[in-house]
């Protein structure tokens, strides 16, 4: 099964067509290889495997701060040349916050950038902290915020661009399990409302399987690929104790484990 | 609030106290040890604090040392801080000047105080460049550091949203390494301070290192002892006051 086997039925908002990467020159090893991957708009699309697998370079390539080493990355049918707001990073670490920026001084960044004025930025900014909860904080520094409200300053810093896709690479990672079910859930319900088009990284089942129209599963690396993509057609808004999606997680489960054996096993 | 607040300022500042009584008790016990031309007392000295302090000897030398000193660490600063941005933050500049630091962090300042007094003479003028030198050193290489420490997801950020080139100098890169800007003039002001002494006591007519330095003709350590203890608390208060203007004007800077 191939990830652009469903290439006919609609036109993806994001490609990979047949992208390879590596960091530097001919000896070095390929992180990714021939790999291929289409989202459809307004899609869900999470990519999941074993750590290592080159899941965050795939990340980095979409959003420009990697170049395919072959092959081409491309957003609406356009090349991705460089970093831009049209393709909003959620980053894992909180560290790519500003400290020296209040919560609001920060979501407004990229609206600050394009030369917008306060009081518009202001205007843009507050539905999406009333959103989140953070209304009530935007004066505060990230120093006085939980890890749980930086992840959602990080959240409203990427929607206040109206990008065309969002760009997750684990983003609940560092969070404790009952943090990052309050903001996984959080995200759902966003996501139902506004049907951006998002590009996740986890190597959490229950969170892929919770959040995504599609799962993507990557193999082991190096020279890794997708090698199949799975639909999670489970109604929303999911419950993590409804039967059918106990049933994808073992799915999923299936298919990762196999790779993270197989990466132990290469390993040796 | 305003008593547990007290108390975290209090006692901090309490043990801080206590070290410095201490110190003077200790000092005072010493020198009863000792012959008092060679190792005078605490007490001898606080005499002749009062006697320079009336005759506003010492308020002198302390001018005219703090005069030199900030003259030459504001000059320092600056030119520290705005080489350490642009050697740090463009390549082709750092690989311009790489070598020349690499040379340069091997030569002290006090050895250019014969060429400096050659070329700008005995005055104000040989004494500023040579605190310069000390200062502006110590700040461009914390300065670098601290470019150097950026997170690269704030880079990463800044270009994802949007900002340009001078965008992300200003905003992120200059913005995030104001903590290290603030250590650098810290301690460029105690090379300052170094340089200052060399300088004073090479060539000068007044000045805390002049003081100490013409003392020694007169064994008059009570004298000596009084310019390293003003050389001290001057420097002491100018550290704290550094802290509190950045703390009051730049704070937000300086959060982690």
């Amino acid at each position: 099964m191939s990830a652009t086997g469903d290439e006919g039925a609609f036109r993806p908002l994001v490609s990979f067509v047949d992208v390879s990467f590596r960091f530097g020159g001919r000896d070095a090893p390929w992180i990714l290889r021939s790999v291929d991957l289409a989202i459809g708009r307004g899609e869900f699309f999470v990519l999941i495997g074993p750590s290592g697998c080159g899941k965050t370079t795939a990340l980095n390539l979409l959003a420009g701060f990697e170049h395919p080493s072959a092959g081409q990355v491309l957003v609406d049918g356009e090349p991705v040349v460089e970093p831009g707001v049209e393709r909003a990073v959620i980053f894992q670490g909180e560290d790519s916050l500003y400290p020296w920026l209040t919560v609001e001084e920060n979501v407004t960044f990229s609206l600050r950038a394009a030369g917008l004025s306060r009081r518009e930025r202001h205007r843009r900014a507050r539905p999406f902290l009333q959103m989140v909860g953070l209304a009530g904080h935007r004066h505060k520094y990230p120093s006085e915020l939980s890890g749980g409200m930086k992840q959602r300053v990080q959240l409203v810093r990427a929607l206040v661009c109206d990008s065309l896709v969002l760009l997750m690479d684990e983003p609940f990672g560092a969070l404790d399990a009952q943090t990052r079910s309050v903001l996984q859930d959080e995200l759902a319900r966003i996501w139902e409302n506004n049907r951006v088009t998002i590009l996740f990284i986890t190597h959490d089942i229950a969170e892929a399987v919770l959040l995504a129209d599609r799962v993507g599963v990557m193999t082991a690396g190096p020279e890794s690929i997708i090698k199949q993509v799975v639909p999670i057609d489970l109604p929303r808004p999911r419950s993590r104790s409804d039967p059918a999606f106990g049933a994808a997680y073992g799915q999923l489960n299936e298919l990762l484990a196999e790779e993270s054996r197989r990466a132990l096993m290469d390993g040796q | 609030m305003s008593d547990s607040s007290a108390l975290r300022l209090g006692r901090p500042a309490a043990i801080g106290l206590i070290s410095i009584v201490g110190g003077l008790v200790l000092w005072q016990a010493a020198a009863a040890a000792f012959d008092n031309v060679l190792f005078p007392s605490a007490t001898d000295t606080l005499q002749i604090f009062f006697a320079q302090a009336l005759s506003g000897e010492l308020w002198i030398h302390i001018g005219a040392s703090l005069a030199r000193v900030f003259a030459g660490w504001a000059a320092g600063g600056l030119l520290g801080v705005v080489l350490g941005l642009l050697i740090a933050s463009f390549r082709p500049v750092r690989d311009f000047f790489e070598p020349t630091i690499q040379f340069l962090r091997f030569v002290p300042a006090i050895a250019w105080i014969t060429p400096f007094t050659i070329w700008a003479g005995v005055g104000e003028v040989s004494k500023v460049m040579l605190i310069t030198y000390g200062v502006t050193f110590m700040v461009m290489l914390n300065t670098m550091t601290g470019v150097f420490a950026i997170a690269p997801n704030k880079l990463r950020a800044a270009r994802c949203f949007g900002a340009g080139h001078a965008h992300i100098f200003l905003y992120v890169t200059l913005p995030a390494t104001v903590p290290f800007i603030v250590t650098g003039l810290r301690i460029g002001l105690g090379n300052g301070f170094m340089m200052l002494i060399a300088a004073e006591m090479l060539a000068s007519d007044e000045g805390l290192g002049f003081l100490i330095f013409t003392s020694r003709l007169y064994m008059a350590t009570d004298l000596i002892f009084l310019g390293i203890l003003a050389l001290g608390t001057v420097g002491l208060i100018c550290d704290y006051g550094i802290q509190a203007v950045f703390k009051r004007g730049f704070g937000r800077y300086l959060r982690a």
